[in-house]
Formats: C-alpha cells, sequence, structure tokens
C-alpha cells in the first residue's frame, strides 16, 4: 500500500505527490554521508553485498 | 568446427562472445553482428548528459577488440532469422544489412550452428506523439542523445543564470516504459548541476513517472532493513526527493509532447498538461524488428516472437493475474521454445510479465511498467548461455544448460551525481533477487542484501564500475576476473 498520497493543488495545477510526511536527514546524517572514513567503511560494505549477491544469485 | 553468431554488442552479447572466445578453441568461430561501430557503457551516458562526462568517455571501437581477440566482427543489423535453415541448407541462417558506411545497404547470409540474439531496444519514440530527438524532449538512452541533453541544459542552465525561471522535467515518456532508475539517477543529477551552477532556487524540477509509488523502479518497489526496522523504497526515495525539493508527478501516462507542453493522464482518468523549459523522458523499449520464417520460407515471425518484438524463451507466458504471479515464471536457460540453439539474451527475451503490478486508469489507459533487466542481469545471462553453448561445443550437444533466473540473481543500481572523489554524492541500492520472490521471502527479497544508502560511498561504487566495466569490455589482461 502506499504510504505517499498525490496531491492536486485547490486551485487548479499538477497533481504532485505530498512528500510532508517523508523523513528529512538529520544535520548528523548529512554530515556521515559525506564523512570519508565512515563512507570507506559504507564503501567496503556495499562491494562485500556484490560479491556475496555474485556468488550466492548468479549461476 | 562450429559457428557461432550473436546479434548484438550490448552488455550481453558482447559479454557472451568475449567468455565464447576464451573458453572455445580456435577452430570453432564466434561473430558478432551489431549496426554499432562502438561499445557503450550506457550507464554512464547519465553523466554524459549532464556534461561530467565526455563521450568519448563512455565508448570505445568494437573493431580493434574484436580483431585482437579474433572474434568475427560485422557491423550490420539483423534482419530475418531462419532457424531451421532454407531450402539450400538445413543449418540456421541469419539474415543481415551492413550498416558501415563503406558497405551500407549490403545484404548477407550468415550460416549459423548457435545463434543468441542480443539485440536489445528499439527506443519506440514514436509511441508518444512529439516525444524524443526529433521532437521536443531529450533523451540519455544513447550518447549521442546525452551529448545533446547536455547542450539543451547548459542553455537551460544559462537562462537561469539570467534570471529567468525555468521548469526541467525527467521522467518516464510513456505508461509502459522500463527504466524508471535511469531517470531517477538523471534527475539527481540535473539537481546537483543546477546546484553547482547557484541556479537551483529559480528551477522547477519536477519528476514525471509511470511508477504509481515513488521507489518502485518497476520493480514492485523494495522493503530495505534499516537500523532493524523495515522501511520502503518509496519512504526513502521521498525522502530524498523533499531533501531536494524535487516534485513528482505518479502513475503518469504521456500521451502527446508539444513544444514546451507535455500532456498526460493520470491513475485517477483526469488529464493533465504541463510546461516545461527542459525535458528528458525515456521511451518505452520494444524489440528491434526481426523477422523468422521456416524452412519452406513460411513466415514464423509471431511463433519466435512476443507481439512486443521480444523473443520468446523458457518462461511461462501464460497470462495470468498479479496475484498468481510466481518467480518460476521467469525463464532459467533463455533458449527459444523448440530450438536447442537459438537463445535470447538481455533486453532481448520476451518476460513473462511485468514485475510491478500493472495498473489501467479510468479510462482504460494501461499505466505498467516494464521490468527492467539491463547492467548486472545482462551479463550475467551472456555470460550463462556463452558456457551453456560452450559446453555443447566441447562436450557434445547433449550437454546440460547453465542457468540463471533473475528470481534468483541479484542487481546493484546506483543513481550518482557529481565528480572527483570527494564532491560527489549518490544513492545506492542492491536488490535480491531482482524478481521479487513471495513464496520464499515474506518481503519477496532477502532483506540482509537488499538496501538503500545515500552517501559519498556510492559515488566511489559507480566511479569504480565505470572504469571496471570498460576495462572488462575491451578484454584487457584479466579481464574475466571481473565479474558481470
Amino acid at each position: 500500500m502506499s504510504q505517499i498520497e498525490m496531491h492536486t493543488p485547490a486551485g487548479g495545477g499538477d497533481p504532485i505527490a505530498d512528500l510532508s510526511k517523508a523523513p528529512l536527514p538529520t544535520g548528523k546524517t548529512l554530515r556521515m554521508r559525506q564523512s570519508l572514513p565512515f563512507q570507506f567503511t559504507r564503501f567496503m560494505s556495499f562491494n562485500g553485498r556484490i560479491m556475496r549477491m555474485v556468488i550466492k544469485g548468479h549461476h | 568446427m562450429a559457428e557461432v553468431v550473436i546479434l548484438g554488442a550490448g552488455v550481453s552479447g558482447h559479454t557472451a562472445a568475449l567468455h565464447l572466445r576464451r573458453m572455445l578453441g580456435r577452430e570453432h568461430s564466434v561473430t558478432v553482428v551489431t549496426p554499432n561501430a562502438n561499445w557503450n557503457w550506457i550507464p554512464s551516458n547519465i553523466w554524459v548528459g549532464v556534461g561530467e562526462m565526455a563521450k568519448k568517455d563512455v565508448v570505445f571501437p568494437l573493431a580493434p577488440v574484436y580483431a585482437r581477440k579474433r572474434i568475427g566482427f560485422r557491423q550490420a543489423k539483423a534482419t530475418a532469422i531462419h532457424p531451421s535453415g532454407d531450402h539450400e541448407d538445413s543449418r540456421g541462417a541469419v539474415d543481415i544489412e551492413y550498416t558501415a558506411a563503406d558497405k551500407a545497404g549490403t545484404t548477407e547470409m550468415l550460416r549459423y550452428d548457435y545463434l543468441i540474439n542480443a539485440t536489445g531496444p528499439k527506443l519506440r519514440f514514436e509511441a508518444t506523439e512529439g516525444m524524443g530527438p526529433g521532437g521536443f524532449t531529450e533523451s540519455v538512452c544513447t550518447a549521442d542523445h546525452a551529448v545533446e541533453a547536455n547542450h539543451k541544459l547548459r542553455e537551460v542552465i544559462a537562462k537561469l543564470k539570467e534570471g529567468t525561471p525555468q521548469t526541467l522535467v525527467v521522467g518516464m515518456g510513456h505508461g509502459t516504459c522500463t527504466c524508471e532508475g535511469a531517470a531517477f539517477e538523471y534527475v539527481f543529477n540535473v539537481d546537483h548541476e543546477l546546484r553547482e551552477a547557484g541556479v537551483r532556487d529559480l528551477a522547477r524540477v519536477v519528476y514525471l513517472t509511470n511508477e504509481a509509488a515513488l521507489g518502485d523502479f518497476g520493480v514492485d518497489g523494495m522493503v530495505f532493513d534499516q537500523q532493524g526496522f523495515q522501511t520502503t523504497s518509496e519512504l526513502w526515495t521521498g525522502s530524498l526527493f523533499r531533501e531536494r525539493g524535487v516534485e513528482a508527478i505518479l502513475g503518469a501516462h504521456v500521451s502527446k509532447v508539444e513544444d514546451g507542453l507535455i500532456h498526460y493522464e493520470t491513475l485517477d482518468g483526469t488529464t493533465h498538461t504541463l510546461g516545461f523549459d527542459f525535458a528528458m523522458l525515456i521511451p518505452p523499449f520494444g524489440g528491434v524488428p526481426l523477422k523468422a520464417y521456416d524452412a519452406d520460407g513460411t513466415d514464423i515471425t509471431a511463433e519466435i516472437f512476443a507481439p512486443s518484438g521480444f523473443m520468446k524463451v523458457d518462461a511461462d507466458y501464460t497470462a495470468k493475474p498479479y496475484e498468481e504471479w510466481r518467480a518460476t515464471d521467469w525463464p532459467t536457460t533463455y533458449a527459444a521454445p523448440g530450438y536447442d540453439n537459438l537463445w535470447a539474451v538481455g533486453i532481448a527475451f520476451a518476460p513473462p510479465h511485468q514485475i510491478s503490478r500493472p495498473r489501467k486508469t479510468t479510462n482504460g489507459t494501461l499505466v505498467a511498467p516494464s521490468p527492467p533487466r539491463t547492467g548486472m542481469p545482462s551479463g550475467v545471462m551472456g555470460k550463462t548461455v556463452a558456457m551453456t553453448i560452450a559446453d555443447r561445443i566441447n562436450h557434445g550437444t547433449g550437454a546440460k544448460a547453465h542457468t540463471a533466473s533473475m528470481a534468483r540473481m541479484g542487481a546493484a543500481c546506483v543513481a550518482s551525481a557529481g565528480a572527483g572523489l570527494t564532491r560527489g554524492s549518490a544513492a545506492a541500492m542492491t536488490m535480491l533477487p531482482v524478481v521479487p520472490d513471495y513464496q520464499r521471502y515474506p518481503t519477496g527479497r532477502d532483506e540482509r542484501e537488499t538496501r538503500g544508502e545515500l552517501g559519498l560511498h556510492g559515488h566511489w561504487v559507480k566511479l569504480m564500475l565505470h572504469y571496471l566495466f570498460i576495462y572488462k569490455a575491451k578484454a584487457r589482461l584479466g579481464w574475466q576476473l571481473i565479474p558481470e
């Protein structure tokens, strides 16, 4: 079931998805997205996941 | 001596050709037929479309690679298949028409012992009046399209710098499009470029999609495990769009494009128009036009190909409602029914049905994202069929077929923006399997491997994949060690 509904402005216009309930990142989250040491660990984790998928599911 | 012919040199066809050449002795021939002179790493076309890369960074000529690897190369398009041969020879054959300037229009019939159809998509811009490079919208489906898209984007940015507000629309040009991930990545990049240019506040950026829910991506959405809680790709994408100020119009079928005006219908049956100064709309895909003939010349095109133009393989094509779709409906060997030497891989095979739930507007217009089958899955299919053919040539025609189902294999989708190693950002997703299996997993997919993350590391992944896959496609030393 969809959690984001479409909303058409009362005065007409395009039916736009209502994103007002979508969570916004905190300042800490935004900083972590650019933190080189933390992102390096995510990079290794992401590559590990890709390699597991190659081993598990490709053949 | 066996002759293997491969139609198409995209990810699946080129992968199949390189592996076959590696696995077969020199007495056997491998020939690739493709209308294009260049190989194109299509995922990086997105960066060309915003000027972060040049065309030369994402393409390279195929002829030197094939000459070095002793793979036959015909720069030509296939026009017809004769899977049972003709009155002269019972071996299969394919009609080709050269596209290279020096032999353009010349035709030839190639005989084969094994044939792989990896022809990729026909970009059906004509499905929506006014769409495409010949009309009023841009595309990033080819490197040349992406170059043109960047030119138009630069014009819009120049107007924004003059203080003129602009509306930029990115999305899907028809209710049955696929590759929503590409449009998602492009809108992410456009937003980034506008911010870098310091003009984001004057621009309205709209994501116009046939997805009924944000984050559907043509794969019925995903459920992620995030810090011990289940969250959805819908909320994850919604969060990103809210943070970036991108407006989303969902469940839309674009019916017509005029100069600066998009006409579309939404699932509730209402019709709307959306003005734009720049629009990049992905077209729907169809199969590359190919005819098929029996040995006596009877037209068997409808037997070999689905109405969409994609080739039928070992899938379950029985029409059934969404609730009865199963992972086992999806093909595993990619062999054409009734033929033990004919396969279709990558976009060229006909999927048994969509992955996302198909919908109709209240007016009966179909809004049904088509299944994506590019990138990792395409490469895996190409290698799988190559292994089957190599086994049959090396060990006898009774060798068992290798298998790889999209309901078992995973995929990664990385939407990356920016350049350099410290200034980029990315939305990176992995899913396992691509086709959800609700009988095996409560959420359809393995929650340990199905993840969505935002951050600089995704940008590094995308850069790494760019260089790795171009290295692999050039068949440089150790290329076979790089997984598909």
